[in-house]
């Protein structure tokens, strides 16, 4: 069995990490410098992994190839924020991967938000995502 | 005096205009007014923040309107008495804020993504709501206990939630709990469809503890005219239950 994690970005201008900026500004957090916003899948699966990699970057639920972009590393010197929802074992998605686009490969998955910001440390970092990127009445973070 | 109300619009709010026509017809007056038009905002009796997507739910639905500055500027107009509705959108801006629960000054509640067994994501339907509390407050004054209402729902994001141990204890004891989803005959029951998004408790509508602030899911101004409502809209332009909601608004405003 192997893990890896997927992170889909926008080639395209992405508004919500633009308006999430500008309210952290107002919010007085000047010191960051950048924000970008990913969308996190983590699958774990049997097989070969550069076969896997190829098929499930080809996914276009996942990943369109006109707007999108994907990672499997996070190679930056940026602090990450992953944000989850609390108990979200992608019971839509994960079948519809298995069952319709047969992907039968995976055996399990889980999604989020992957927040990349620039300029600040992990306090400062940790304190953006309280004030603004997850409530903690349904979400939970990682600071990575 | 005509009570001046002020229905807020931010980017993305759709259901101002609805929202306005409900407030007048009870026989106040509402003015809607821009996020970044709102100096004279304090000079208002109540204010609605209606229905829709503000900054189109960009991270979570509510949250960056909640950082508005004008929501300060309501949090202090509320801390005085005045009547506050969050409808839909709104609700989640309130909650978001911490105005409702408001029993500390911090995010108490959630309002999380919608659970049901067989819809994800945005649901649309009507559902019928339980008045749960006795507790007369400027959303309630023109309601009974246990009286049912129809309205119709309209969220993908709408599940009441909290990791606050205790605090659905406290509402409960608090009477802050003022309308649950119920059945026809209105037997609250933790079961879709009577439960339409998995809400803790049933809650569809919970006030803050003076019960001058409300945050609502399902829509009034959509069934605030019997012509509105299934089965009964041949009955035209007469009143439907929904409109106490604004009925009770004008009251308290006038008893203040």
């Amino acid at each position: 069995m192997h893990k890896i994690n997927l992170y889909v970005g926008l080639k395209i201008p992405d508004t919500t990490a633009i308006t999430t900026f500008h309210t952290l500004e107002k919010l007085g957090f000047k010191n960051l410098k950048k924000l970008t916003r990913e969308i996190y899948c983590s699958f774990e699966f049997r097989g070969d992994e550069s076969e896997f990699k190829k098929k499930i970057s080809k996914v276009d639920i996942l990943v369109n190839a006109n707007k999108n972009k994907v990672r499997y590393e996070l190679d930056d010197d940026a602090v990450h924020v992953l944000v989850k929802d609390i108990g979200d074992k992608c019971e839509g998605l994960c079948p519809t991967l298995q069952e319709r686009l047969g992907l039968k490969e995976i055996i399990s998955m889980e999604k989020g938000t992957l927040w990349s910001l620039e300029g600040v440390d992990k306090e400062t970092a940790e304190k953006i995502a309280k004030k603004l990127l997850y409530n903690k009445h349904y979400q939970e973070i990682k600071i990575l | 005096m005509t009570k001046k109300i002020a229905v807020i619009l931010f980017p993305g709010t759709n259901c101002e205009n609805e929202t306005a026509r409900a407030i007048e017809s009870v026989g106040m007056k509402a003015d809607i007014i821009r996020w970044n038009l709102a100096e004279k905002l304090h000079e208002y009796d109540g204010y609605v923040i209606p229905g829709g997507w503000s900054y189109e739910d960009r991270i979570r639905a509510g949250v960056i309107s909640s950082k508005d500055p004008l929501m300060n500027i309501i949090k202090q107009e509320a801390k005085k008495g005045k009547p506050v509705l969050g409808i839909c959108n709104g609700c989640q801006v309130l909650a978001e804020t911490g105005l409702i629960p408001g029993l500390k000054d911090e995010i108490e509640m959630a309002l999380a993504p919608n659970k049901n067994p067989f819809v994800s994501g945005f649901y649309c339907t009507w559902v019928n709501l339980k008045v749960s509390s006795k507790k007369k407050g400027a959303f309630s004054l023109a309601f009974s206990k246990d009286e049912i209402i129809k309205m119709p729902i309209a969220h993908g994001e709408g599940r009441f939630a909290t990791t606050e141990k205790d605090l659905l204890k406290k509402l409960i004891a608090n009477d802050q709990i003022l309308f649950r989803y119920c059945d026809n005959d209105g037997n609250i029951l933790d079961e879709f469809p009577i439960n339409p998004n998995g809400a803790i408790y049933n809650i569809a509508g919970i006030t803050n503890k003076q019960g001058n602030v409300l945050a609502l899911m399902p829509h009034p101004e959509r069934a605030s005219y019997l012509r509105q409502v299934p089965e009964q809209h041949t009955k035209g332009e007469e009143s439907a239950l929904a409109i106490k909601i604004f009925e009770s608004m004008k009251t308290y405003l006038e008893n203040a």
